[in-house]
């Protein structure tokens, strides 16, 4: 599914930008209000647990970039890419902003982000199957075996995730 | 006199291993006491894991802006009205040149299928386990016939046949596009027998894997070959 016609191509994926304004702009200022200023061992954990998601959220944007359909909006995308980061995972800018939303979490370790960031989790996974649907309606079975093959968020290894769904139930 | 040599190079070895373990232990010492000291320091940790928490929260920031920012200039813009690359519709009067484009898409495609065949064929047969399938026209149905022959030394468990079917063929009512084999012990062979459907499709695209355990315990995957079709003609 490489058919690309990059000359024409306007990148108008305004969807996860303003998703992800929204997102980080409310986590942002409870993050400002709310950090805990303690510097115990279970700090040194959370912190490191926090550099440790912010990591994934960078491997993930880079990985998805790399790909310009990434910032075409999936009405008009003539392809879906299937190679690089998305041969694992459906939606990378999804799953870094869920990555991203864990790491405030961790950095901020206060309780007051933790009814907030489901709610947030909830609107990356609407909005990524609102997208599933509707590249589902335009490719097809083309995009259905993909969707087999692949998670959506969480990358698994391609082998393991074809037995599982074999039926042997072996990991 | 060979006893009293081998005790004395054992006492040098431990003198010499303790020796290292002091000298280990002080530069260890030297090297670490300042940091442990510097760190009990709660106002400097607070500084450090705030550094550490903003430079996080700062740099994804960042790397989201950079590269968003063609987005962003667009939104701002407002310059989304170009021509955008879509699936080319086909209108009445590029009819030729669409049925040109469809040829040589189709020509591509057969090019593409032919060197995954070989890859697969390729792949076959650097395992022990051979993979043959048969494609036989029973009235207006077709019966697949994957078969499996263990010709290494060791059992195969687990054994898997998962079928990718092409758009056009789908599995008949009863049968399934996977079917579980078990164990094939060495030199066993076992057939995996499948129902099909044909609805247009062409059978020579019909794909799929035998997945197994070796005696490694490891997970191998074979693709299928290209099926022998008895009195089929592929498109």
């Amino acid at each position: 599914m490489s058919d690309n016609d990059s000359s024409t191509v306007v990148e108008n994926n305004f969807y996860p930008l303003i998703i992800a304004l929204i997102n980080f702009s409310v986590l942002l200022l409870l993050a400002m209000v709310n950090m805990s200023n303690a510097v115990e061992l279970w700090d040194i954990i959370f912190i490191g647990a926090g550099v440790y998601f912010s990591l994934k959220f960078v491997r993930l944007i880079t990985g998805a970039h790399e790909f310009q359909e990434t910032r075409v909006s999936v009405q008009t995308r003539s392809s879906f890419p299937t190679e690089g980061i998305y041969a694992r995972i459906r939606h990378p800018i999804g799953a870094a902003c869920i990555y991203m939303n864990i790491a405030y979490v961790c950095f901020t370790r206060s309780f007051v982000l933790v009814p907030i960031v489901p709610i947030f989790i909830a609107l990356w996974y609407i909005f990524a199957a609102y997208e599933e649907k509707i590249l589902l309606q335009r490719f097809g079975d083309d995009y259905r075996e993909y969707r087999r093959a692949t998670s959506m968020f969480r990358g698994s290894g391609f082998d393991q995730q074809r037995l599982a769904s074999s039926g042997y139930d072996m990991y | 006199m060979t006893i009293e040599t081998f005790f004395m190079g054992f006492k040098t070895v431990m003198m010499l291993q303790g020796d290292i373990g002091t000298d280990i232990s002080n530069f260890l010492h030297l090297l670490l006491d300042p940091l442990l000291l510097a760190l009990q320091d709660e106002g400097l940790r607070r500084t450090i894991f705030s550094t550490i928490i903003w430079s996080c929260m700062i740099v994804c920031g960042l790397v989201f802006i950079v590269y968003e920012i063609p987005i962003i200039l667009t939104l701002i813009s407002g310059s989304q009205t170009q021509s955008v690359a879509k699936q080319k519709r086909v209108t009445t009067d590029g009819r030729a040149e669409a049925a040109t484009a469809s040829a040589s898409r189709h020509q591509t495609s057969l090019a593409k299928s032919q060197k995954e065949r070989e890859k697969r064929e390729a792949a076959v047969k650097q395992t022990g386990v051979s993979v043959t399938a048969k494609l036989v026209k029973d009235r207006e149905l077709l019966r697949l016939s994957v078969r499996i022959n263990n010709a290494s030394n060791s059992h195969i468990n687990m054994v898997v046949v998962d079928l990718d079917l092409p758009s056009g063929i789908d599995a008949e009512v009863g049968s399934f596009r996977m079917q579980r084999l078990g164990t094939i012990n060495a030199g066993e062979v076992k057939t995996a027998d499948f129902i099909l459907r044909p609805m247009g499709g062409n059978p020579a695209d019909i794909g799929g894997y035998v997945e197994f355990l070796g005696a490694s315990y490891e997970v191998s995957k074979i693709a299928l070959p290209v099926p022998d079709m008895e009195g089929i003609s592929s498109e």
